[in-house]
């Protein structure tokens, strides 16, 4: 048995060095002035967010983002759920070089992938549209899904769904009555880390948009590149409320099971 | 005699029966007897798959495809001169830093999570809240996860204000675009990934080996060596691993913590040939010149693994 005090110093010294940096960055944001060797800022406003919400560019690239990462995710369940429930329950010729796309995406850099789609969607007139910005946001979560949904069907014990087939259900019925019910944690911590993996997309985004759409991760680096600290600080928080939501949702009603399969096979 | 359904001597009824007979017997219930309807269930597969299959057809494999190819191509046609070229220039040295910092970030995450997952097997006041502790910087955004550790490592921040205050720290160190910085930031993102999967193979070590062990009088260092630690390789290994591969593709949080410096990595350094010199030939080869080099480590690795796993079992 361990004592507790050694326990306690890697708890703090974790916890030190996760929230310190997200600390530092909120007292950015809310930081009229803030003067060398301070541990506060001296001054503090909240105009950096109002400055946020007045400016309307900050305000449309936060319009886009958000409804980008609500359709990419709902267009990303709707096709990876059934890639998901094909691998949990059949077994076919050419099921691994299947299992092999979805997970040969996170081998291969994010950028060199970039660099081809960016190089495609010219030919195809997608460059900086709306539809090349959500396919390139689909695809990028698409792995996570499919792979979170996979575990959450292998989960379910299919005498279940025997049961209905005997008693007369059809595939549909069985599918849409039994499986996904069974399944809706799984899926539905598939669909936040979706959601979480569109508002964190920067990379592809970054290749494939001109000056037409402007996600909030976009903005954020131009910002950034500015030197606006501050304004920049404030819409990074912004940017970092759906993950603390993520966090609150999940220590209320998912575990750590629910979303390790695409943590580990599809991030 | 066996009779098939088509014979002629069988009235229709008899063939009916014999044929929902064959399907109960086959494990298909009488519901779904029709050819169509048989067709229709072995499509059925297909058509979950197709849309996404699709999608990753069109926008993962075919752009790989197009790198590869951009990377081959000339005005006169076909080419190795690019890879030539990267083996040849400067890239030479940051496709080793890329590796080297990868390779860094992916052992210091497995070593600092080792404690972690010891803490993290057992149960304890306040275990949720180092769950989420844990998980945080895995759903920080990239860009945000950097943008705060950039801000945090400036020479004129208050972490470093606060140390020339205690006066534990006289000069500042330059971490901003500096290797030791970009590693510190690689951690921060990473470390939850090797966390996750050493506790995950630290739970799943048989209770029950330990306290034979015990029972033969293995003290707690011997139990550490010769039990714990070779049970627990293959989970810290493939953990370590997916790091690595993270690490190596890294292209936002380099963006943040590192541009401006010399050396740069190769992620950083596709960019700037194809974005920045439109050389997007070049620019290509030393993106398939990267994903090679990272999946040959890879399989390397997984062969290495599977044979210490493989070792640990016959131990």
């Amino acid at each position: 048995m361990l004592s507790s005090v050694p326990v306690l110093a890697v708890l703090v010294t974790l916890g030190s060095f996760v929230l310190v940096p997200v600390a530092i960055l909120l007292l950015y944001s809310f930081s009229g002035q803030w003067n060398y060797p301070s541990l506060v800022p001296d001054r503090f406003t909240t105009e950096w967010y109002s400055y946020l919400f007045k400016y309307e560019q900050g305000l449309s690239s936060l319009f886009l983002s958000t409804h980008l990462a609500i359709l990419s995710t709902f267009v990303t369940a709707t096709i990876g759920v059934p890639v998901g429930y094909v691998l949990a329950r059949y077994r076919f010729q050419g099921r691994t070089l299947i299992e092999m796309v979805f997970l040969a995406k996170n081998t291969v850099p994010v950028i060199v992938v970039g660099v081809g789609t960016a190089s495609v969607f010219v030919r195809w007139g997608l460059y900086d549209t709306y539809a090349g910005i959500l396919l390139a946001h689909v695809v990028g979560a698409l792995p996570i899904m499919v792979w979170n949904s996979s575990a959450a069907f292998q989960s379910i014990d299919p005498a279940l769904e025997e049961a209905a087939r005997d008693a007369g259900a059809g595939f549909s019925r069985v599918f849409i009555e039994i499986s996904l019910p069974l399944a809706k944690r799984g899926i539905l911590a598939g669909c936040i880390l979706a959601f979480l993996a569109s508002m964190d997309e920067f990379t592809i985004t970054f290749l494939i948009s001109g000056a037409n759409y402007t996600t909030l991760p976009l903005r954020l680096y131009s910002t950034l590149q500015q030197g606006y600290i501050e304004p920049a600080s404030a819409s990074a928080m912004i940017l970092l409320l759906p993950s603390v939501l993520f966090l609150i949702i999940s220590m209320k009603y998912l575990d750590l099971s629910d979303v390790s399969a695409g943590v580990r096979k599809g991030a | 005699v066996i009779m098939g359904p088509n014979s002629p001597t069988i009235s229709k009824r008899t063939a009916k029966r014999n044929r929902q007979v064959d399907l109960l017997l086959a494990g298909i219930s009488p519901r779904s007897a029709g050819a169509l309807t048989q067709i229709w269930a072995g499509l059925r597969p297909v058509i979950m798959i197709a849309p996404a299959l699709a999608v990753m057809g069109l926008l993962f494999i075919l752009p790989l495809l197009k790198a590869i190819e951009l990377s081959i191509s000339s005005p006169a046609g076909f080419t190795f001169s690019w890879y030539e070229r990267f083996f040849h220039s400067a890239y030479l040295w940051d496709l080793c830093f890329t590796i080297g910092i990868s390779f860094a970030t992916a052992a210091i995450c497995a070593l600092v999570s080792i404690p972690i997952a010891f803490i993290m097997v057992r149960d304890f006041r306040g275990k949720a809240v180092a769950n989420i502790l844990i998980l945080f910087p895995l759903v920080v955004p990239h860009l945000i996860g950097a943008y705060a550790l950039w801000l945090s490592m400036a020479r004129s921040g208050p972490v470093f204000g606060l140390m020339n205050n205690l006066g534990i720290l006289s000069t500042a160190p330059d971490l901003v675009s500096d290797w030791r910085g970009l590693l510190i930031a690689l951690v921060w993102k990473h470390f939850p990934i090797t966390a996750l999967t050493i506790t995950a193979a630290l739970a799943n070590i048989d209770r029950t080996l330990i306290e034979a062990a015990q029972d033969l009088g293995a003290g707690w260092s011997t139990r550490m060596r010769e039990i714990i630690f070779p049970l627990l390789m293959p989970g810290v290994l493939s953990g370590a691993i997916l790091v690595f591969v993270m690490a190596a593709a890294q292209f936002s949080i380099t963006l943040v913590v590192y541009s401006g410096s010399r050396i740069t990595t190769i992620p950083l350094g596709i960019y700037h040939e194809t974005f920045g010199l439109k050389n997007w030939e070049f620019g290509s080869a030393l993106g398939i010149g990267l994903t090679a080099v990272t999946l040959v480590i890879l399989g390397v690795f997984t062969a290495t693994i599977r044979r210490v796993y493989r070792e640990a079992l016959d131990a």
